[in-house]
């Protein structure tokens, strides 16, 4: 056992590459976490409110940005729409490796993703909250910004908890392909070099960030969550 | 004051039209409480949408004090709105707001600085005797104090016009109770048209100053509180103090007259006095007696045994101003 543990330890798989590439799955989840946020949340409020019979109601645009944008996106397995991103990341970002180039794909692959999920948390607050936001004279923005996001608050807290924990997992898919991170270390050596005890680290690690993520998301929904 | 002049409201569905609202007229003066009643389906819940221009009728007007809202472009409907406060059948608060903020909301609509709307809240808060839950989110509090809440909401812009859609349904009895009254004494306190939509008939005897009968989207009968329940056979009256069906009396029993008897004095003394002068003992079939509105109103079925005509005994009854009737011909409306 300690023998096994020596060696574990005296593995440069472990001693230097475990944490740069610790470091690059961070990267990686942050920076599309953060731009999954920051389109999906928009394009999620968009569908809601240009659905029939919505604040903004408007056919055309539903259907392009739903019905088109993100459908299609969304039935694209996520290693196919990696591979032919590939193109279109070299333009945004000038390369197409490394964690911040693999950030492209999975923002382009969440952010549709949580776009669903903004629009069913959006369409879980009742209906009534928006009569009387109406009755006491909001504008479309206001009722969207002062009654339906703060209302759904829990629930979009929740599904970026969801998201986040996705993007993980689609992060060590993106790894394989020159993203970098622990799915890449997971794969040269876990697999490649036949070393089953960098993988067993490498699965632990990904458990445990899991779960804090998880921990962190429930904490903050029971926190702001007064219904 | 609020007026609605002929308000339509024609649904499309299914190649089908729908005739929501067909046409109501009616007028709540300023430091009155009228009463809309009338079953499910019957357009209420259309009529309240469009009195608060949730939805856009298809003809006819709103004015509340000479301001016709219905004809006031979008951004000057906004502001008009809050010359009306709605409140709501589950109150509709906003759950991620404290009670004050809830309270506060339209003010932040209007404009004013959060150190004013706060303290025009709390003012509010205790007016609808909820000062000690400034702080409180609505999940804390219970049914009755959500829906005080929302009477504080409701009245934050100074309105006018209070709109009251349902507001006791989703109550416990005793609660309601409470509500009404305090709905009663902001009438009085701010001098506010209240308009309450609902299908309870308690509610119109608790509060109204005056009651219409909605029905497939018109107001079939409407009226002082105590004009419509004195007018003998109006289904206003028969729903308001109306008696149970009874099992009609054996021939040789007699048969029944309906009574109604009107006395602003409390005295209800014309079923004795028929009795005096007949020189016989009316049996009671059924029989009851409210107060609504400063009037004490009597309601019987009498049984008139033989030989005594029945006919004879509605005669003199209506004779001292008695409204009375044989029961066949009541429960149709045809007889007053």
């Amino acid at each position: 056992m300690s023998e096994w543990l020596s060696s574990l330890l005296a593995n440069p798989a472990i001693t230097t590459a475990l944490w740069s590439a610790f470091g690059e799955t961070l990267l990686m989840v942050g920076i599309a976490g953060i731009a999954t946020v920051l389109i999906g949340l928009p394009l999620g409020v968009v569908l809601f409110v240009t659905q029939r019979g919505g604040l903004a109601s408007n056919r055309l645009v539903n259907f392009v940005l739903g019905g088109v944008v993100v459908n299609i996106t969304r039935s694209v397995p996520y290693a196919i729409l990696m591979l032919s991103l590939i193109p279109f990341t070299r333009i945004v970002v000038g390369t197409s490796i490394g964690p911040i180039a693999a950030s492209v794909s999975l923002t382009i692959a969440c952010a549709p993703f949580f776009a669903r999920l903004v629009e069913a948390s959006l369409r879980e607050v009742h209906h009534g909250k928006v009569d009387a936001a109406h009755a006491m004279g909001s504008t479309r923005l206001q009722t969207v910004w002062k009654v339906l996001l703060p209302e759904a608050a829990p629930s979009l807290v929740a599904n970026v908890t969801t998201t986040v924990v996705a993007l993980i997992g689609y992060s060590a898919m993106a790894g394989l392909i020159g993203g970098g991170g622990l799915g890449r270390l997971a794969y040269n050596y876990g697999y490649q070099r036949f070393q089953p005890e960098v993988m067993v680290v490498i699965l632990v690690i990904l458990l445990l960030l899991v779960q804090i993520v998880q921990l962190t998301g429930d904490a903050v929904v029971r926190r702001i969550d007064h219904r | 004051m609020i007026a609605v002049t002929d308000l339509k409201k024609v649904y499309r569905q299914a190649q089908r039209e729908v005739r929501a609202l067909d046409g109501v007229t009616l007028t709540v003066p300023e430091n009155t409480v009228h009463g809309v009643i009338g079953q499910s389906g019957a357009g209420k819940s259309t009529l309240v949408r469009c009195l608060a221009l949730l939805d856009r009728p298809t003809e006819g007007s709103v004015e509340i004090n000479g301001v016709r809202l219905t004809a006031v472009r979008s951004d000057e409907l906004r502001r008009a709105r809050r010359r009306l406060g709605m409140v709501f059948q589950h109150a509709n608060l906003f759950d991620a707001r404290t009670v004050e903020r809830n309270v506060a909301y339209p003010l932040e609509l209007a404009g004013l600085a959060r150190a004013e709307r706060l303290r025009k809240a709390r003012d509010l808060l205790e007016l609808v005797g909820l000062a000690d839950a400034a702080g409180a989110y609505p999940a804390q509090l219970s049914g009755g104090q959500r829906q005080r809440v929302g009477i504080a909401r409701a009245l934050a812009t100074d309105p006018d016009v209070l709109l009251c859609d349902e507001p006791t349904s989703a109550l416990d009895p005793a609660t309601t109770g409470e509500i009404l009254d305090l709905i009663g004494a902001l009438k009085v306190r701010l001098g506010l048209a209240v308009l309450v939509i609902t299908h309870e008939m308690h509610v119109v005897k608790r509060i109204c100053d005056s009651v219409s009968l909605l029905e497939s989207g018109r107001i079939v009968e409407s009226g002082g509180l105590t004009e419509v329940v004195g007018a003998f056979g109006s289904r206003l009256s028969e729903a308001l103090i109306g008696l149970p069906p009874t099992a009609a009396p054996d021939s040789s029993a007699g048969s029944t007259v309906e009574v109604l008897d009107v006395a602003p004095d409390g005295r209800l003394a014309a079923v004795a006095e028929a009795s005096r002068h007949f020189g016989v003992e009316f049996g009671v079939v059924a029989a009851t007696v409210e107060q609504l509105g400063g009037t004490t109103f009597g309601r019987w079925r009498l049984l008139v045994p033989p030989p005594l005509d029945a006919a004879d005994v509605v005669a003199h009854l209506r004779s001292r101003g008695v409204r009375a009737g044989l029961t066949a011909t009541v429960a149709t409306g045809e007889e007053r």
